[in-house]
């Protein structure tokens, strides 16, 4: 305590501003002297070898002198002293007692060095002092918690605590009322008891050195202010004209670590003020462990995250692949399409066509997306009111399936089929996808045969014109024949039968003779004319088409022909056959012209062989007739169902040659085919088919 | 009762009408056959006009027609008798030269009794007539052998 009062002593000896230029100049002319001192004694010193002894004085000004917890001497100047005594060789001797004591020694030559003296004129008088201070001190505002000064103007109407009778109160009082400020000052008996009161709210600022105070405002809960004044150098002090070779040595240590920005100066000064700026309050600690933990958890959770995301990634990355796989799909099957695919919406026009719009129209997507109404336009004015009508239908979820005309980009008109796959309302707006499908070809197509068919049916209708004209005419000439031709023969048979039964006896064998040949010529000759008629009547008569029981039909055919057998052996194989759709009497005659032809045609075969049976195809029944006859060379087959071509002549088979004729005629009629299969000498198989039919 | 005997043959084809004429003499009905050559002398036959007109009433016990004839043919004939009350009970037999479908059907569709196949077959007739019950009407003597058994 006695030593921070003397150090308030000792500053309020301290000089004003102009007092300090006046020690500078005076600094700057004694460097030069102080320099050959030193170096002449620095040289002198090593010549000695006794160790010279050093006496300094120790007093409490934390943290320039004082004395520590363990008892040693410690604080700036100390700390200086001790290394400038290690390199000069001295050995230190501390002196403790308080500022006053100190002083008064160090008056009486008891101690060598006095730390921390501010220089003053007065002092000088008493005291020797070196040239390089060891610091400058300066005072600061400290303000209590909560206040806030910023500006000297802002300690108006404050209370400043500051050290009773110290040099800071005549100065600070000083300023203030040079500004014309209301401050009260609350005087302390020491900065520490300043820093307490202004703590404890007693007052709301304190004065205090930038060392004191910077190394305590923090453990006593104040901030430092930016007002500071009062800036004070401090030295070593020795008694006048007694130790000037300590001074030098002192300067010369000085001045050298002045230089150097890593000198032990400056490391023990900042030892002395970085204490406080280590100093951390040990909620800072719980609020670092806190944090500490925190991180701890959060490194977990974030791991946790990761591998969750990774995973998630994982799927998405998948899923991504999938959706770009499928989008692929979708897209080549889309856009490779030979169809326009497209969607249009009721709102906004065309949105999308498919890549296939440009080789059918010759306009691409882009361009069509950019004016969604070129489509519409471009459809011919025939047809776009059927269009509308049918998109608005199909908005109203009626299907669409519309065909109509479009321009393409050369000009030319193209046939559309245009079908709705689907309509969904979006918002107050409808989308309508749909394929088009250019169907010009087909159209032309169409168009070709529809000429076609016209032209077709009128040339039936002449063909069937002509045709029945000429069945007309063919009607008239078998009329003429059955009568006109007919007639005449009549006659003939007439008279001759008139010849014969009136005048037979008067008749030579020769002349009978004759007319025998006459009658059998004429009758030859009306089998022919009958069997023609019987021919044309096939071609002309009828059909009477209902259920025909084949069978039954065979049977009652083969019946009618054992009396034409005259004792002959024939062998039948009749197979079971199906029922068909025909006129029954005219294919009874098929079976009779056949079967009538094999039974002919074995004649000298013994046994005949005659089978009739089937071998069904798809839409055919076709039936057989096969005999072990005489046959026929294959190379005469194509004349063999023609009207009078007979294979044989009249006198080995008697025959006119209308029978086959007649066959093929009706089966033709019944939709069929005929055709045979012989070998001469090998026998003959006659084939009929009947397309199977179902019964009406 | 001559005019029961009367059979009214008409038919325009000489010979046809020369050989019908010898079949029936063979069976001694020749004396009472009209001959007359087309439809429109037929029809002036039966109803006493013009050639005809001073002819004595009464129809003749059956009328051989022949379908093709000039001018009017057996099938007008036909249709004529039928629709005309004095002769719609004359029997018809019509003569063919065929059986010609169309013309049979239409004769059967216009009533006509019988038909028979030219030259006269004398079987076809007397069986046509026999079926027709004037055969005794035209006859005056026995009938031949073979008709008489079925009667």
């Amino acid at each position: 305590m006695n030593g921070l009062s003397s150090l308030a002593f000792a500053d309020g000896w301290n000089g004003s501003p102009g007092s300090r230029v006046g020690r500078c100049s005076w600094r700057a002319c004694a460097s030069i002297v102080a320099l050959t001192l030193c170096l002449a004694l620095g040289s002198a010193t090593t010549a000695v070898a006794a160790p010279r002894v050093v006496r300094v004085g120790v007093y409490e000004n934390e943290p320039k002198v004082f004395t520590d917890k363990d008892g040693r001497s410690s604080g700036i100047f100390i700390d200086l002293i001790e290394k400038i005594a290690a390199d000069e060789g001295w050995d230190i001797e501390y002196v403790h007692g308080d500022w006053a004591d100190d002083l008064a020694a160090l008056e009486e030559g008891r101690i060598d060095l006095m730390p921390d003296v501010a220089y003053t004129e007065e002092r000088d008088q008493l005291f020797d002092f070196h040239k390089t201070p060891v610091v400058e001190s300066w005072s600061y505002v400290y303000a209590a918690s909560g206040q806030r000064i910023d500006r000297i103007s802002q300690l108006n109407g404050k209370r400043v605590a500051v050290l009773t009778g110290s040099i800071q109160e005549t100065t600070f009082r000083e300023m203030v009322e040079g500004f014309g400020l209301d401050v009260t000052i609350v005087g302390a008996d020491s900065l520490k008891a300043a820093f307490e009161l202004t703590a404890n709210g007693g007052a709301d600022a304190a004065i205090a050195n930038y060392l004191f105070g910077d190394y305590f405002y923090t453990q006593y809960g104040l901030t430092k202010t930016p007002i500071v004044f009062n800036a004070v150098p401090l030295y070593f002090a020795t008694a006048q004209g007694r130790n000037p070779e300590l001074l030098a040595a002192i300067d010369a240590h000085l001045n050298t670590w002045m230089q150097e920005p890593n000198s032990v100066y400056f490391t023990i000064l900042s030892s002395y003020t970085a204490k406080d700026q280590a100093r951390i309050p040990v909620y800072v600690f719980w609020t670092l462990g806190v944090i500490g933990g925190l991180l701890a958890i959060s490194a977990v959770l974030l791991l946790v995250l990761r591998r969750l995301v990774n995973r998630r990634t994982q799927h998405l990355r998948q899923a991504l692949v999938d959706l770009q796989e499928s989008e692929g799909k979708y897209r080549r099957l889309v856009e490779g399409s030979p169809d326009i695919i497209y969607s249009v919406s009721r709102k906004r026009g065309g949105l999308y066509h498919s890549q296939r719009v440009e080789a059918v129209l010759g306009y691409t997507p882009e361009y069509l997306a950019e004016f969604p109404y070129f489509w519409v336009e471009c459809i011919h004015p025939d047809d776009r009111s059927a269009v509308d009508a049918a998109l608005e239908a199909a908005q109203n979820g009626e299907p669409l399936d519309i065909e109509y005309r479009i321009k393409d980009s050369r000009g030319e008109w193209h046939w559309l089929r245009d079908r709705a796959i689907g309509t969904v309302s979006v918002g107050d707006d409808f989308i309508t996808e749909g394929v088009v499908t250019d169907i010009t070809a087909r159209k032309q197509a169409e168009e070709k045969v529809l000429l076609l068919n016209a032209e077709l049916e009128q040339r039936v209708e002449e063909r069937t014109g002509q045709l029945q004209s000429a069945n007309k005419e063919l009607e008239a000439f078998s009329y003429s024949v059955s009568h006109d031709l007919r007639a005449p023969l009549r006659h003939i048979n007439g008279f001759v039968d008139l010849l014969m039964s009136r005048s037979r006896g008067e008749l030579s064998d020769k002349s009978r003779h004759y007319l025998d040949s006459i009658a059998q010529a004429a009758g030859q000759m009306g089998a022919l004319i009958d069997d023609l008629l019987a021919f044309s009547r096939t071609s002309r008569a009828e059909l009477r088409m209902g259920a025909v029981d084949m069978n039954v039909a065979v049977r009652d055919v083969i019946a009618s022909l054992r009396d034409d057998l005259d004792g002959r052996e024939v062998e039948w194989d009749v197979s079971s056959l199906p029922d068909v759709v025909g006129d029954s009497a005219m294919l009874r005659q098929v079976w009779g012209n056949l079967l009538e032809n094999a039974v002919k045609y074995t004649r000298g075969k013994e046994p005949a062989r005659i089978g009739v049976g089937i071998s069904e195809e798809a839409d055919d029944v076709v039936f057989f007739v096969r005999d072990n006859g005489v046959g026929f060379d294959m190379q005469y087959a194509s004349k063999l169902f023609g009207v009078f071509q007979r294979l044989h002549t009249s006198a080995e088979f008697e025959g006119t040659g209308v029978g086959l004729a007649n066959v093929r005629r009706i089966v033709d009629r019944h939709g069929g085919r005929t055709w045979a299969e012989a070998e001469p000498d090998r026998g003959a198989t006659f084939f009929f088919s009947i397309p199977k039919r179902k019964v009406i | 009762m001559l005019e029961l005997k009367t059979i009214l043959l008409a038919e325009d084809n000489e010979m046809d009408v020369e050989l019908t004429l010898e079949a029936l003499a063979d069976h001694n009905l020749a004396n009472s056959v009209i001959v007359v050559s087309d439809g429109v002398e037929a029809m002036e036959y039966l109803r006493r006009e013009g050639a005809y007109a001073d002819r004595p009433s009464g129809n003749p016990a059956v009328m051989l027609l022949d379908i093709k004839m000039p001018r009017m043919d057996g099938l007008e004939v036909l249709r004529e008798v039928r629709a005309d009350p004095e002769l719609q009970m004359l029997p018809v037999v019509v003569l063919t030269s065929s059986r010609e479908e169309q013309d049979l059907l239409t004769a059967y569709a216009l009533g006509v009794n019988a038909y028979v196949v030219k030259p006269v077959a004398f079987a076809d007739f007397i069986d046509a007539v026999t079926k027709l019950g004037v055969f005794w009407g035209i006859i005056n003597e026995q009938p031949p052998r073979g008709v008489s058994r079925d009667d």
